[in-house]
């Protein structure tokens, strides 16, 4: 019986463009979910961590990040078996090359792929030395007549899977075709569990332990795999490990009642500060509450880590046409009927004309108010 | 605005001062004849208005009469409201300006020098600004309701005009709020943005510009990282190469140097059995050398034992037949010697019948050159007298009159002519004839010949005239005889001209008379003939050489005639006959031929075997010669070959001694041979070539560790640089500034969006506004009676662009009109517009002769028209006209000349 902590794709040093100015808050907090993990194995009382590529996010990353990552695998509890994946693959000038590897005890790097006993298995290794490449990593295994629990580490794209690309693919049944008992592989950041029927033998991601953008499904994850013998299923357990919550929300506006319902949803967030909001807001808005929106939107801003905003769908009822008749008639009126219609018509292809458009007839309401105060 | 009176003080014409006082609230017509000072009066109140006091332009300088030391000055008195204001300026000396207000009985200062000039302005409603303001641009709305001399066309508008002229249309459209909105909308577009359109920069610039700035230096910044990045990858990529080559390399050497060390001692192996090999080669070579030696030796002397017997024979025949060929030789010398004497006997003998056969060639020769003088001669005597000929006839010809026929025929036809005229003359002639019965004396009035006659009793005499000859009897009668209208005077012209050409020709051709012209002419060409003819002959006889040429031929013939004549002085007695010479010589030549063809046979023959004994003579001496030396050289020969002191039994056991030595030496050489062909091929070659690898793979080896070592220094201070960390901190600053650009510019591009559509529908609104002008216009034009133009075009800056006349539905320029009509359609707009700024104040409007082309009828409406507008409008009409406005009955007129020559008897 072997029972193990498997986790990839900490992707250290990444980065966060799309988090704007909190891109070094999303950094550091990826450093402090890597502590939680070695911290859960501890919890676990696991017999060895598994980490399948991607440690770092590029070979040029900051050289204080390596020092920081070495630190933290150190302080591990239990061995530490580190595979280069494809964005840190085994090459000169690598993370890998840095001094710190060379003085670690409780880490070692997979530097070829050979079998290796550890504690209750045969580990099968599967480093990469390139970012690019079309061989199956884990062809080279053939640990079927094998006795011991077999566990296979490696780092690619499973094959069908809803990857963008194909580097290093893997097939849906890898661990059965190289007679593992487990497979543990990194690259995709949301957990899944790849088991072949009627075979023993099971792949899986456990996903980055920190999500890395909004639309991920599954992340910021680890899986704790526990094998009873050799043949027998796997017990995959996944347990969450990420410090930052990333949200998508859909927010539909119908009822001037909604935008009360938007501003509690927000004011009621567990932790704001650590959450990042991206929010497409549709519907109906009258330009009368846009002030409010923006108010609710300005709160948003300031209580949660990061919060986007698009209102390119939101658009004013038709009935909202009541303010164009108090314009006042002649220039102002025909400006304002001018601004609506091409606002309407800019906005049918979702162009930035027809923001331009929506937001000059902003203006001139708020304007209006202004002059009329 | 009213103005009450306009008073002028040394202003160019008006050196006295000249006051138009008391000015009518409706209509005023000034008048005067051209120069009377009307465009002054306007010019001056233009001045008063508008001008700075401290002017010193060229046209206020012009303002001074001539002569006069005074400062022009200029003083109105207006109404505006229910004030009353005094207007005061001088120029150019003793410069001064003041406004003053008429208050409780007192003319109260109001502003005085620039002030002065400032509040005039404003109270005309001219534009502010310490400029000079002589120009229309410059006058506000009386640029509009002042239209000096020629200028009745609007052809510029100022802005503050078309501003005035906008507030006044919108008046009735705009509202406070709209101008609030645009107000607050212009100040927060000229926060970001220029007056061009463009956003601001430097301080003021809005924050875009500045995280544009920052975008561009971050953009710049990361495009740096990418390359290092690219750089990194690359560096990367390099040294697994330089690793997997000098790992690739160390193999190689590994294996290649193991190669080296089996082949070592393969090769040591080899050399020493080459070694031994090639002394058992050197050993068979020695014996084999040795035997062949001694075998030769025995053979050597055999040989030569043979040779020096057979060559001894050979000596003593060859001594034996020596004599007989010397004395055979001795004859066939003696025999040649008396050949060679005959032969060049004969051969003497035929030069001499050779030079006897020159005699025909000479005497031919001779008989040829007596013929050729002789016909020159002929020739050169008739050419001497052909070219006496052409010398005569040229002389005659150049004394000879050559008139041209072309002359000659125009003198004929002169002369026919005038004879023609003549007779025409005579005809023309009107005759009176007078006979006297008794003595009178007669006066010629009218005639060709005015000489006074008497004339005695039964005398007659004839006076010729044309048209009419007059002739006075006194105190008897005067007669008067008149003829044909055929004019006489005419014909003696025509005569006098032809004349005159006639006379010129019959200088130029030397007669008058044109048969005997044409008879010289014939004369002349018929020697010109003769000329040519001879000519001709001449050249023939010469045949194109000269005369002198032909005489030196002839000389140089005769010269050899008589050079030949003296080598054979018979000939001039008897003619020789040349065949009978050459046949003579030719048989004489020909047996001496055969002659010498048979001695030089016998000659050849001769020397040919004197020459065969010589040559037998020669080798048998030297076949001696040789015999004698080769038996030495053998007998020395032999005696070397013997001088080893032993003897021919001993050289032969000697011989077969060394038989057996070298076929032992043989054997073991192929031995040897064996021992290295069982080593298989030389293997020192294949040793070379790996030490030559090893060489070459050892050096690779250094190269690749050396490149290795740069690129990983390179790719070390690459990593020092975090250049994925610091692409990643560019991109996400990028990304942020990007997205901040886009929220700024959004809302720019709204303000500035607003703005423009604002301005856009504020445009349109003032071209729909424009209308009410061209149809008020129009309305004007229809009652003055223009009814041909259907509308007019008027551009967004107020000024008329075009009509469009009735029949055409098209827009055309206001040239297509006549005067007339384009001044009453420019007096139209003009007052339309006029009635626009006025509003409900009274203003002044001012027309300086601007109705010039203008018919009566039409000037009538148009004073129809300027009766009602007096109703809104103080009217000044300058006019040189004042008929033209008499029934205006509602005028007031000002007699400018006489106001003017009042004035200058009040100053007198």
């Amino acid at each position: 019986m072997v029972k193990f902590l498997h986790t990839a794709d900490w992707q250290i040093g990444m980065k966060a463009a799309h988090t704007q100015d909190q891109a070094p808050v999303v950094r550091a907090a990826r450093l402090k979910s890597a502590a939680r993990v070695i911290e859960l194995a501890r919890e676990e009382n696991v017999a060895f961590i598994l980490v399948a590529g991607d440690t770092f996010e590029d070979a040029a990353v900051e050289r204080s990040l390596i020092e920081q990552v070495a630190q933290i695998l150190e302080s591990s509890p239990v061995p530490v078996y580190l595979l280069p994946g494809n964005h840190d693959p085994l090459m000169p000038g690598g993370v890998w090359e840095h001094r710190v590897w060379k003085s670690l005890r409780n880490v070692q790097l997979m530097r070829e792929p050979a079998p290796l006993v550890v504690d209750g298995a045969m580990l099968f290794p599967c480093p990469l030395f390139a970012k690019y490449g079309t061989a199956n990593p884990t062809s080279w295994i053939a640990a079927k007549d094998r006795p011991e629990i077999c566990i296979g580490l490696a780092h690619g794209t499973v094959q069908h899977a809803p990857q963008d690309c194909s580097d290093f693919p893997l097939p849906r049944n890898a661990a059965v075709l190289a007679g593992l008992d487990y497979l543990a592989i990194g690259h995709w950041h949301s957990t899944a569990i790849y088991e072949t029927p009627a075979a023993s033998g099971v792949m899986a991601y456990s996903g980055t332990h920190e999500t890395t953008k909004f639309g991920e499904r599954d992340s910021g994850n680890v899986l704790i795999v526990d094998i009873p013998s050799r043949g027998a299923p796997p017990i995959l357990r996944r347990v969450r490990t990420g410090v930052l919550d990333w949200q998508t929300w859909d927010v539909l506006l119908q009822t001037e009642g909604d935008l009360g319902v938007f501003a509690n949803r927000i004011a009621q967030l567990f932790q704001p500060q650590q959450m990042l909001v991206e929010c497409r807001l549709q519907g109906l808005l009258s330009t009368s509450s846009r002030p409010q929106l923006a108010s609710i939107i300005e709160q948003a801003q300031r209580s949660l880590l990061l919060a986007k905003f698009d209102a390119t769908a939101l658009h004013a009822p038709p009935e909202d046409d009541a303010w164009l008749d108090q314009v006042p008639a002649g220039v102002l009126r025909d400006t304002s009927e001018l601004l609506r219609a091409q606002a309407i018509a800019a906005g049918a292809s979702k162009s930035r004309d027809a923001v331009v458009a929506e937001r000059a007839l902003l203006e001139l309401f708020r304007l209006l108010q202004d002059a009329e105060r | 605005m009213m103005i009450r009176s306009i008073r002028l003080s040394s202003w160019k014409t008006f050196a006295h001062p000249v006051e138009l006082t008391e000015l009518a609230p409706g209509i005023n017509v000034i008048h005067g004849e051209n120069g009377a000072g009307k465009s002054t009066v306007v010019g001056a109140l233009v001045r008063a208005a508008f001008e700075n006091h401290s002017s010193d332009s060229e046209s206020t300088r012009s303002l001074a009469p001539w002569g006069r030391s005074l400062g022009p000055s200029v003083q109105l008195e207006v109404d505006v409201g229910a004030s009353r204001y005094r207007v005061e300026k001088q120029f150019l000396v003793q410069k001064r300006a003041a406004l003053l207000r008429f208050d409780k009985q007192v003319w109260e200062p109001i502003a005085e020098g620039k002030l002065a000039d400032q509040k005039i302005r404003e109270l005309f409603q001219g534009d502010a600004g310490e400029k000079t303001t002589s120009s229309p641009q410059h006058w506000g709305i009386s640029q509009l309701l002042w239209a000096p001399q020629q200028q009745l066309a609007v052809t510029h508008v100022s802005a503050s005009t078309i501003d005035s002229l906008r507030s006044s249309l919108e008046s009735q459209m705009a509202d406070p709020t709209t101008a609030a909105v645009q107000k607050a909308c212009d100040t927060i577009y000229s926060k970001s943005f220029s007056p061009t359109g463009k956003l601001k920069s430097g301080a003021n610039a809005p924050a875009v510009v500045g995280f544009e700035n920052e975008l561009a230096a971050v953009q710049a910044e990361a495009t740096t990282f990418r390359a290092k990045l690219a750089s990194y990858d690359e560096l990367s990529q390099r040294i697994q190469r330089f690793r997997e080559a000098q790992s690739r390399s160390q193999g190689e050497l590994k294996q290649l140097r193991d190669r080296q060390a089996a082949l070592s001692s393969t090769v040591d192996r080899y050399v020493t059995l080459l070694a031994q090999k090639q002394q058992q080669e050197s050993a068979v070579k020695l014996a084999s050398t040795e035997f062949k030696q001694i075998e030769a030796t025995i053979l050597a002397i055999q040989q030569c034992r043979q040779q020096l017997a057979i060559q001894r024979e050979q000596l003593s025949a060859a001594e034996a037949k020596l004599p007989v060929i010397e004395q055979q030789m001795n004859d066939a010398q003696a025999s040649e010697v008396k050949l060679s004497e005959k032969l060049r006997l004969a051969r003497d003998e035929r030069v001499k019948a050779s030079d006897a056969g020159q005699s025909h060639v000479d005497a031919a020769t001779y008989l040829r050159l007596e013929q050729s003088c002789r016909d020159q001669q002929q020739a050169i005597d008739e050419a001497s007298a052909a070219d006496a000929r052409v010398r005569e006839l040229t002389k005659q010809l150049a004394e000879l009159p050559q008139p041209e026929a072309k002359s000659i025929d125009e003198l004929d036809r002169q002369l026919r002519q005038l004879e023609q005229l003549e007779m025409q003359l005579e005809s023309s002639l009107v005759r009176l004839e007078v006979t006297a019965e008794q003595s009178i004396d007669v006066e010629a009035i009218t005639a060709d010949d005015l000489a006074g006659k008497q004339l005695a009793a039964g005398e007659t005499q004839i006076w010729r005239g044309s048209p009419q000859v007059a002739i006075r009897l006194p105190g008897i009668a005067t007669l008067r005889v008149r003829g044909p209208a055929t004019s006489a005077a005419d014909l003696r012209v025509k005569i006098a001209a032809l004349q005159q050409t006639a006379g010129e020709l019959e200088a130029k051709l030397g007669s008058r008379n044109p048969t005997s012209l044409r008879a010289s002419a014939e004369h002349a060409a018929n020697v010109v003939r003769e000329i040519a003819s001879t000519k001709s002959k001449l050249q023939s006889l010469l045949r194109g050489d000269s005369l002198a040429n032909a005489q030196t031929a002839l000389a140089r013939d005769q010269a050899a005639a008589k050079a030949i004549l003296a080598k054979y002085p018979e000939w001039s007695s008897s003619v020789p006959d040349p065949k009978q010479l050459e046949q003579t010589w030719l048989e004489s030549k020909q047996k001496l031929d055969r002659e010498i063809i048979e001695i030089e046979a016998q000659h050849r023959s001769s020397v040919q075997l004197s020459s065969q004994l010589k040559q037998q003579l020669a080798v048998l001496e030297s076949e001696k010669k040789t015999l004698a030396s080769s038996l030495e050289s053998k007998t020395q020969e032999l005696a070397k070959l013997v001088a080893d002191g032993t003897t021919d039994a001993v050289r032969e056991t000697r011989k077969e001694d060394l038989m057996l030595a070298w076929a032992l030496a043989k054997k073991q050489l192929a031995d040897a041979t064996q021992q290295l062909e069982d080593l298989g091929t030389d293997p020192r070659g294949e040793l070379a070539t790996i030490d030559q690898k090893v060489s070459m793979l050892s050096s690779e080896e250094r190269q690749i560790e050396n490149d290795l070592l740069v690129a990983t220094t390179q790719l070390e201070s690459l990593a020092s640089e975090s250049v994925y960390s610091r692409l990643a901190q560019c991109e996400e600053r990028a990304a942020s500034l990007e997205s901040r650009i886009e929220e700024e510019r959004i809302k720019l591009d709204a303000i500035k969006l607003l703005r423009q559509t604002m301005q856009q529908q504020q445009a349109q609104m003032l071209r729909t506004l424009a209308a009410p002008i061209a149809s008020r216009a129009l309305d004007i034009l229809r009652r003055i009676g223009l009814s041909k133009v259907s509308s007019l075009a008027i551009g967004d800056n107020f000024l008329l662009r075009g009509v469009v006349p009735e029949q055409l539905s098209a827009e055309v320029e206001t040239s297509v009109l006549s005067s007339g009509e384009q001044e009453q359609v420019h007096l139209s707009i003009r007052l339309a517009m006029a009635q626009l700024v006025a509003k409900s104040e009274r203003q002044v409007l001012v027309l300086d002769d601007v109705l010039v082309a203008t018919d009566a009828r039409r000037l009538a409406a148009i004073k129809t028209i300027l009766r009602e507008l007096s109703e809104q409008f103080q009217i000044l009409l300058l006019t040189c006209h004042a008929d033209r406005y008499a029934d205006m009955a509602e005028a007031k007129l000002f007699d400018l000349p006489i106001l003017a020559k009042a004035h200058s008897y009040a100053g007198g």
